[in-house]
């Protein structure tokens, strides 16, 4: 029995090791397949349709999923503000007379829409209403503006431009404008985020230094801390920031969770760049990042890091995602990029050469869970 | 009868004349003096082969630096046309792909932004000494500049115009004047204004920048105080996306190509308009039309006033290397007509140059692709126009090194009887197929015992301070380019 027990211990230790061993290595197979499954499934991914031609550059969207941004000619030419949404057709909205370029930059959970459109002399900002474009009040010693950002009550902030220099501004609802100021005489300033209190972020520059700032009406303007130079891109409703912050490897995605502390998100594997665009009330931040193989959309949580969103989404969908630039309150993100890329080619030719000049799609990608 | 005789006897007579024709529109395509004539594929060196000669700038010194694409773009390199020979420039510090570039009046080069990545710009500004071949950075603009245009202002300094900041979609709309006294850039906030990438500047009679497209509502940038836009004209044919411009002579400019609505697969157009910013009110007339629909080609000034156009694609699409045009084409101001020239071996299109050398060829290179869709490789192809094979060149025996505006100076020349005209065409800085500095004029002169006296421009808004390429011409055929500084 008990050389029998030996015996069967022996086979069975044999046995079960290899067995063990065997099973071990189907559950890491399964575990690596399973997460690798997750991993790519994480979001679905849906093109949406734009006009002018269907190149497009997003800029925001809203909880409906309604984007807004520019579309036309890849690369700098022929392009306009559109408005698009998910199983509609892009629409291309109107424009200043006399202008030849305009667009979206922000669309607020009402459908309204505020970006800028040129005139024949200036870039001017504007607000889209029901289809009809109306250009935002300007104050005096001013000729030109851009309305960057949308909170749900009608406020717009973005910057004003003229003789006096150039400063950041918000627009009320009712189209009153007002002046953030500067920190420092002959500083340039613009508004790039407002949350739904109507706290601004954005940034000031001193001979070509920029540095990241929040507003908030009890305070006023305030230099966030990061870095030689900094930037601020978007802010959710709880006050947090995210943008740029360089450091003495360059640029990185930064995050400031309260005005006193700033938080360097890092870059994507092979990458010397990252920046950070926007970041909704649950701390998800997406933005872009270099790699090795050039720019790449991010997301960024407090749990994962910065993962590519392109290891995120089915593989054998043949969409590059260069940039994420929004994200929604349902975790909804926004993001270009190329389509039918062929990584066959050779890297040399093919590498972002259509994301360097070709056409861009826009994205909506949804989370799968 | 008489008649099938009569048929039958002209029958050879016809086939005679019919090989005869033939021959001679053969010899006339092969007959330098008529098509002119490319070199051999010349390679250049470059750290990675995949990567292509994207910058061309004709330096005073006669040699050419040249920026490659991507991370070649931190090692410039530097070529001379006399010996053929490659040497490494000094380094910059960063990745200069993507910048702007123009020259100063001392002959620097300032160049402006760069390539983070793909639409993501450096802010940086830095000054090549083109003499001592080194790199002193300057001041930083207000933000990142990826695809800006450069040009000399009448005072020396530069404007410095568009470019993307840290996305496609993230434009620089803030004009700035470098300013060459302390370094630093003046912001012309009463000027902001959406352009495209690359945007066709040139410095205008009136002393204001003329922005000419390829967005069609060109505009007057006055780029005294803060600045201030005005509208000129709306071109003709619309949105020029990815065509070419130069100004031809003082005050007049032509665009070229060009066009069509990319991502719907429009081709593009062979259509050409020039303007006349001399007149009281300009306004954008069609000329005679290329032989061939183009984009992403390149237009270079020549020596006798003409315009070459070499490289591009006449198919859809944004590079389509499917469809290159190997012949190149010239523009007589004079006659308005094209004529179709000899073809290049390369396609030359998505960020390839073209540049204008002393010698009276023009050097092209470059482009992401050759016509099969793979890298092009750091290659290059020298053209030379027909003028260079039409007889003895008329030689400058000499010159002064530097002018000053208005003067009368003495090129000497052993040619004194059979000099017909006098231009100078200022040093070229190419990229994107749009030169930022290059413009030409012709020189009044008389003939003088000993050479030509020739009357250099009254001011510096016809040709701003810097260097010159000086031509003496005998019946179009130009001598050797001297080199001159003006300001």
């Amino acid at each position: 029995m008990g050389a029998e027990l030996r015996f069967a211990d022996g086979m069975n230790k044999g046995t079960k090791l290899a067995q063990q061993s065997l099973g071990m290595l189907v559950a890491l197979a399964i575990l690596a397949l399973s997460l690798g499954a997750a991993a790519e499934d994480r979001y679905k991914v849906v093109r949406i349709p734009v006009n002018h031609g269907d190149t497009g550059l997003p800029r925001a969207l809203n909880i409906y999923g309604q984007v807004v941004g520019s579309s036309g000619e890849p690369h700098g030419g022929d392009s306009a503000a559109f408005f698009a949404q998910r199983g509609g057709r892009g629409l291309r909205l109107a424009t200043l007379a006399g202008g030849d370029y305009s667009e979206g930059f922000a669309i607020n959970d009402l459908g309204d829409v505020v970006g800028s459109s040129n005139t024949s002399s200036s870039v001017r900002a504007v607000r889209w209403r029901n289809g009809a474009v109306t250009t935002l009040a300007m104050p005096p010693k001013y000729s030109g503006s851009e309305a960057l950002s949308l909170n749900d009550s009608g406020t717009a902030a973005g910057y004003v431009s003229g003789i006096a220099g150039m400063h950041a501004a918000k627009w009320a609802s009712d189209g009153t404008v007002q002046l953030l100021g500067n920190l420092e005489r002959g500083q340039s300033s613009q508004a790039a985020a407002i949350d739904y209190a109507g706290d601004v972020a954005g940034w000031v520059e001193t001979n070509g230094v920029t540095r990241a700032f929040l507003w908030t009406a009890a305070t006023g303007m305030s230099l966030l801390p990061g870095g030689a130079s900094s930037k601020a891109n978007g802010m959710n409703d709880l006050r947090q920031v995210v943008g740029s912050c360089a450091g003495v490897e360059g640029d990185r995605a930064c995050l400031w969770t309260s005005p006193a502390t700033s938080e360097n998100l890092g870059t994507l594997p092979g990458g010397d760049h990252g920046e950070a665009f926007d970041i909704n009330n649950a701390g998800t931040v997406v933005g872009a990042a270099g790699t090795s193989m050039g720019l790449r959309a991010f997301v960024w949580t407090r749990s994962e890091g910065m993962l590519d969103l392109n290891s995120l989404i089915p593989p054998s969908s043949g969409i590059i995602l260069s940039a994420a630039v929004a994200i929604n309150e349902r975790g909804e993100i926004l993001a270009y990029g190329e389509v039918n890329h062929d990584l066959e080619q050779d890297r040399n030719v093919d590498m972002d050469h259509g994301v360097h000049a070709g056409p861009t799609f826009v994205f909506l990608l949804t989370p799968t869970r | 009868m008489q008649s099938d005789r009569l048929a039958g006897a002209r029958s050879p007579l016809l086939f005679l004349c019919f090989i005869a024709l033939l021959s001679a529109l053969a010899f006339a395509q092969t007959d330098p003096a008529v098509s002119g004539q490319w070199s051999a594929v010349v390679q250049w060196s470059t750290p990675s082969p995949g990567w292509v000669p994207t910058h061309a700038i004709l330096l005073p010194t006669g040699k050419v630096l040249y920026v490659s694409s991507y991370t070649d773009g931190a090692k410039p390199k530097i070529w001379n046309p006399a010996t053929g020979a490659i040497t490494p420039a000094a380094l910059p510090g960063y990745d200069l792909f993507c910048m702007g570039h123009a020259l100063l009046a001392n002959g620097s080069v300032l160049m402006t932004g760069g390539h983070v990545a793909d639409y993501v710009g450096y802010a940086h500004s830095t000054v090549y000494d083109s003499f001592a071949n080194t790199f002193t950075r300057k001041a930083d603009m207000n933000a990142g500049r990826w695809y800006p245009t450069n040009t000399t202002l009448s005072n020396g300094d530069v404007l410095v115009v568009s470019g993307t900041k840290t996305s496609s979609s993230d434009y620089n709309n803030l004009p700035q004047v470098f300013q060459t006294s302390t370094g630093t850039f003046r912001s012309l906030t009463n000027a902001v204004l959406r352009l495209q990438l690359y945007p066709f500047m040139f410095l205008a009679p009136n002393g204001k920048v003329f922005l000419a497209g390829w967005q069609p509502d060109t505009r007057y940038l006055d780029t005294a105080g803060t600045g201030l836009w005005t509208k000129v004209a709306n071109t003709n044919f619309g949105w020029r996306n990815y065509g070419s411009a130069v100004m031809y002579q003082t005050g007049k400019i032509l665009i070229i190509g060009g066009g069509g609505n990319v991502a719907g697969g429009a081709l593009p157009t062979r259509t050409a308009e020039v303007i006349d910013l001399n007149s009281a009110s300009p306004v954008w007339k069609y000329v005679a039309s290329m032989a061939f629909p183009r984009r992403q080609q390149n237009a270079t000034l020549l020596p006798d006033g003409k315009v070459l156009v070499t490289g591009g694609s006449s198919g859809s699409g944004f590079d389509n290397w499917h469809s290159p045009v190997y012949a190149a084409e010239m523009w007589d101001p004079a006659t308005n007509t094209w004529k179709t020239l000899a073809r290049a071996a390369n396609y030359r299109g998505y960020h390839s140059f073209a540049l204008l050398l002393p010698d009276g060829r023009v050097l092209t290179g470059g482009g992401q692709v050759n016509a099969a869709g793979q890298a092009n490789g750091a290659n290059i192809q020298i053209y030379s126009p027909p003028y260079l094979f039409k007889g003895a060149r008329p030689t400058i025996s000499s010159f002064p090194a530097s002018v000053t505006y208005g003067s009368t100076k003495l090129i000497g020349t052993p040619d004194v009887s059979s000099i017909t005209s006098v231009s100078w065409v200022r040093l070229g800085a190419v990229t994107h197929s749009f030169d930022q500095n290059q413009r030409f004029t012709t020189l009044k002169f008389t003939r003088v015992s000993g050479g030509v006296s020739v009357v250099f421009p009254a001011n510096s808004k016809i040709s701003p301070p810097g260097h010159y390429m000086l031509f003496i011409l005998k019946s179009g055929i130009p001598s050797v380019g001297k080199i001159i500084r003006i300001g």
